[in-house]
Formats: C-alpha cells, structure tokens, sequence
C-alpha cells in the first residue's frame, strides 16, 4: 500500500512524520497499534528504527525539523498488539516539487521536470494521498484567493482536477490536514475547530465538489498539530507589503503531545483497506485497461516512468503493477478483522468531506 | 587581476531551494552536479559533526565548464517558517582564469568568510525574485605579477601528488593544514572536500583532499593529516 504526502514546502510534512514517531512509533501506540520501520533483517532493522526515532522532538533537541531539501521513502509495518496487519509506504515529497508545477523555470529544467513527473506518477499509483496546508495562512488571509495561494491549496486543487480529468473513475482516498492548528486564533478552535474544519473545506472546494461528484473519491479533513495545545509559542511577523508572506516563527516550549496524527494515518489505511475488501472480488481488469489507456494518453509521463522504472513499456509496467495489486487484495483477506477498529478510530476525530 | 563569478544554491523568504544566481558558462551537467553536491549536505547538515565544527564546509571542484570554490553552510537568514536557510554559495572561475584562480586560493581560502559569501551580495528582501540569475562579472586583483609564465594549465604537475587521499581532519586545525599544504609552490591545483560526507564525496573521484565530516576521533584525523603532508613532503623536496 502506498500513502503520498502532498504540501508546498512549509506546510508541515516533515513535521508530520515527528508527531507521528510521537504517537505511533517507539515506546508509543494508539489504541494498541503500532508502527515500525519495515526491515528484512535485525541490523537493517536496528537501523530503520534509529532512523525513525531521529525524527522524535526530543532526539532533535525540542526543535522543529529544519525543511528538507530531499524526498524521502519509508516502508513501514501497522501492527496490532504486535501482529502484523499490513505495510505501508509512505513518500514524504521535498515540498517545492509542489510550486515547481507553476513555476516559469520548470519549463526549461529538466531535472524539475522529472521530479514533477516522479511525482505525478507516486501519485497515481498511490493508494491514499495526504494533503498538508498550513491552518494558520488559511485563518490569517481573509481573502479566499489569497488563502488558497498562500497555502499551496489553489495548487493542489488544480493537481487534482487533472488527476479527475485523467483517472475518472480511479478510487482516490484523501484526508486533508490541517496542520499546525494548535496556532490558530482560539475563535478558530471552537466546538472541537469546526470553524478551522469548515475554513479548510471552503479552501478545498474545488477538490471537495469533485469528490462529491466522483463516487470513487473518499475524502476527510482533520485537523492536526505535531506538539499539540500550548506546546508552541509562535511569533507572527505581519508584511509591509503584499509581496511579502506572514512570517510565523514557532518555539517547541512544552513537551510535544501530538494531536490527531494517527488519525489522519489510519483514515487513509481504514479507506483503503474498507475499499480493497470490495474490490477485491472485482473489476481488475476493468480498472488495469482504464490505466493502459490513461498512460498511453499521458506521454510525457509514460517516457519518464520507463526511464524511472528500467521497464521498457508502460503497458508492461501497468499489467506488472496490477498483478502485484491483486496479490495484495488476496493477503487483505488475514486482516479484514482489523479493518473496522483502524477506521473506527479514524472517525472518531476526522471530519468525511466526500 | 583574477576575473570570477558568484553562485548561490539557496532558498528565499518563500520560494524554496533553487539555483538563485548561476555564473555565466556554467554547464547544466555542471550545476546539476553542484546541485547533488548540496542534496547531499542536506542529508546530513543536521549532524553533529557540521554544527559542532568550528569551521564550514568547503569544497574545491575543477568541472568541465567551471572551477569553483564553495562552500555549504547556514546563512544569516531564516524562511516565512522561521526555519534557518542554508545554502550552497561561493565563486565560479572559468578555464581562462585558472591559473589566477590557482595563485589566489591560499588568499580566497584564508578570507572564505568573505570571499565565499555570495548572500552578502543579496538583497533579502527581493530575494524571492531570484531564480538562476547570472552572476555580474567580479575582479580580485593580488600581486598577480609573481604568478610564474606558463601556459600550462598544470601549473604543478599532478604527479607530484601522493596516490592517495590526503586525509585531514574537520576542524580549525584540519582547516591549517589545508592551507598549508594549498599555499605551497609545490601544490597543484587539487579538488578537495573539506568537511564532507561518504555520499558528498562520491559526487567526484577527484577529490585529493578530504576531510570528512564524520565521528572519526580527532587523534586519528591529526595524525592521518600529519602523514599525509609528511608523505607528500617527502616526495616533493
């Protein structure tokens, strides 16, 4: 299973990854569940699992993680009181491949380029997409417009509605974070932040509706924080000029107590799981034809995901994916009595938007 | 009078990391290079070794189309985040100024603090609007008159080098012998990788001089410089 991160640089993924070492990795679990760096060996594991706990706040020094220049793959296992339910990989994309999209540049770099395709491709063969915006730009900027453009949503929006266009009837599961919500003026926090919720639903509008329409698209909203209430002091610049962003300075000053990461996490592992238990008895062929197509339209991409993958043909490439796709339907059936608890849980702070 | 350029790899208040200001007759394949080059600082500038060094990483690279000389290292500047902004920045210096380049460095390694300090030259502010802007044209002008006649573009033959990789360590003292050995008549022009990592260095396998960025205790990296520049010492009088 493959979760891709999607966010403008700043928009907290890396962040992300801290609150949840914070409420699923290590020492901690939620409701019994747990995850671990995937590994084949014990030092490959010890290793893994160093790597992780460097993302904890208290390994960084209570700091909040530098932004990262560099997209980074984990493989990691979900386990329930230590059997093991399923593994995912999870793509944290160095958030300005996001703005590179609009940018004048990328025409003529072709580095950006394939960073763009790479991604476009991770995207289409993820099985749950998680999207990052900043809550404390979406609360901030009264103008919609400038909301959406300042958070990187109006990007998302438009990635999107391509991606609509393209896979119509490909299942999407999404769940948009909004991040950083413990700095939002506490009028935004009310009735558990549904007036966060419903600024964050108004910003993704354009993609919401088109979830609303397509019958395959899943969609939540949650808000989260990666230390938590009263855990970060932040000190907000306001600009001279319209040329100029907000700038938002945060301090780590309390012990970091996440809210609502494994939420997010397990919205997406609980709609995916709930969606491939009915697949799996149907349609694949349907659906492997429908991305054949959809490749052969798509002719940047297809050259670019040959070159990624050493495969020589796309159609080879789409018939090999599936394939692989329905080995992992027929393994879901050992733990469909997970299914329900994960997303269960999940409900229990995510908002559905679609 | 040595001719150069600037270059500056780094992020502004809100666009992210990007080739801001490029020298003039770069190559792509070259900046893609310096680009990996700073990818793979950015693995690993959060190490202990980078932040507990008393000096910045500095890397001389001779490329196809450039030589530079630069380094990797915080700027003063943080982003719209309040995240600390790093940044790759430094001098290109073209074929026809190598030997001006060679006679210099001692001088540009000694004041790297300034003479490596492409930001300085940036107005913050309106950084945003920088995207692979070419570098204006910069002078520095020694007492280039002692700079021996030779039209070789070896100015020291290569095989006065030792075969191996002279190896220092990443501190103030590692960055002393680094001159040393670099103000010598005897040195050619090296590339060298002062307070670097594995994957930095595979970048390029011509690095002679490395000085790694990694917990090697500060006794063995005194005592590897010492043997290495004894070594070359050796073979060059």
């Amino acid at each position: 299973m493959k979760v891709t991160m999607v966010g403008i640089s700043g928009s907290g993924k890396t962040t992300f990854m801290s609150a949840l070492y914070g409420t699923l990795g290590g020492d901690n679990h939620m409701n019994n569940f747990r995850i671990f760096p995937a590994a084949s060996n014990i030092n490959e594991d010890v290793l893994e699992a160093g790597k992780f706990k460097a993302l904890d706040f208290a390994t960084q020094n209570f700091k909040f993680p530098d932004g990262t220049q560099r997209s980074t793959l984990w493989s990691f296992d979900l386990r329930y009181r230590d059997k093991f339910v399923c593994n995912y990989e999870w793509i944290d994309y160095r958030g300005g491949i996001l703005t590179d999209i609009s940018s004048e540049e990328i025409q003529s770099d072709e580095q950006k380029q394939q960073e763009v395709t790479e991604l476009l491709t991770h995207i289409a063969l993820s099985n749950a997409v998680i999207f990052f915006v900043d809550s404390f730009k979406l609360t901030y900027y009264q103008n919609i417009k400038e909301a959406r453009y300042r958070s990187g949503a109006n990007i998302i929006n438009q990635v999107f509605e391509s991606y609509n266009r393209f896979f119509p009837s490909r299942p999407l599961v999404f769940v948009i974070l909004l991040t950083k919500a413990d700095e939002v003026n506490e009028s935004w926090k009310t009735n558990n932040y549904e007036p966060l919720i419903k600024r964050g639903m108004e910003v993704f509008e354009p993609l919401i509706s088109i979830g609303k329409r397509n019958n395959a698209w899943e969609g939540g909203i949650v808000p989260v924080s990666a230390v938590g209430e009263g855990n970060a002091r932040i000190t907000v610049t306001d600009p001279p000029n319209i040329q100029t962003p907000v700038l938002v300075d945060s301090k780590i000053v309390g012990f970091p107590e996440p809210m609502n990461a494994g939420h997010a996490l397990f919205y997406c592992l609980g709609e995916v799981l709930s969606k491939m238990q009915v697949e799996a008895q149907s349609n694949i062929d349907k659906y492997e034809q429908e991305i054949v197509n959809a490749l052969q339209r798509a002719g940047l991409t297809n050259r670019l995901w040959s070159l990624i993958t050493g495969q020589p043909s796309y159609d080879q490439v789409a018939k090999d994916f599936f394939e692989e796709r329905k080995k992992e339907y027929l393994s879901l059936r050992q733990f469909e009595i997970y299914v329900d608890p994960i997303y269960t849980t999940a409900l229990e702070k995510v908002k559905k938007v679609c | 009078m040595l001719k150069y350029q600037h270059l500056l790899y780094s992020r502004s208040l809100s666009k992210d990391y990007r080739w801001m200001i490029v020298p003039q007759g770069s190559s792509a394949d070259d900046l893609k290079k310096l680009r990996e080059l700073y990818d793979r600082y950015d693995i690993h500038k959060g190490k202990k070794a980078f932040h507990e060094a008393d000096i910045d990483s500095i890397y001389c690279l001779q490329l196809s189309s450039i030589t530079v000389l630069i380094r990797c290292c915080l700027s003063d500047y943080k982003d719209e985040y309040g995240r600390e902004i790093y940044c790759l920045q430094g001098i290109s210096i073209s074929p026809a100024y190598k030997r001006h380049f060679w006679f210099a460095l001692p001088w540009l390694l000694a004041n790297h603090m300034a003479s490596l300090n492409t930001w300085q030259k940036v107005n913050f502010q309106i950084a945003d609007e920088l995207r692979s802007t070419a570098s204006n044209d910069y002078e520095l002008d020694l007492n280039f008159n002692k700079l021996p006649l030779s039209d070789s573009s070896n100015i020291v033959p290569d095989n006065t080098l030792p075969d191996d990789q002279i190896l220092l360590s990443f501190n103030s003292d590692g960055f002393k012998q680094l001159l040393r050995f670099i103000s010598s008549p005897h040195t050619p022009l090296v590339d060298f990788a002062f307070g670097t990592t594995p994957e930095m260095t595979q970048i390029s396998n011509s690095f002679k001089i490395v000085a790694s960025a990694q917990s090697r205790t500060g006794l063995q990296a005194i005592g590897d410089g010492i043997l290495s520049i004894l070594s070359w010492n050796k073979r060059t009088t």
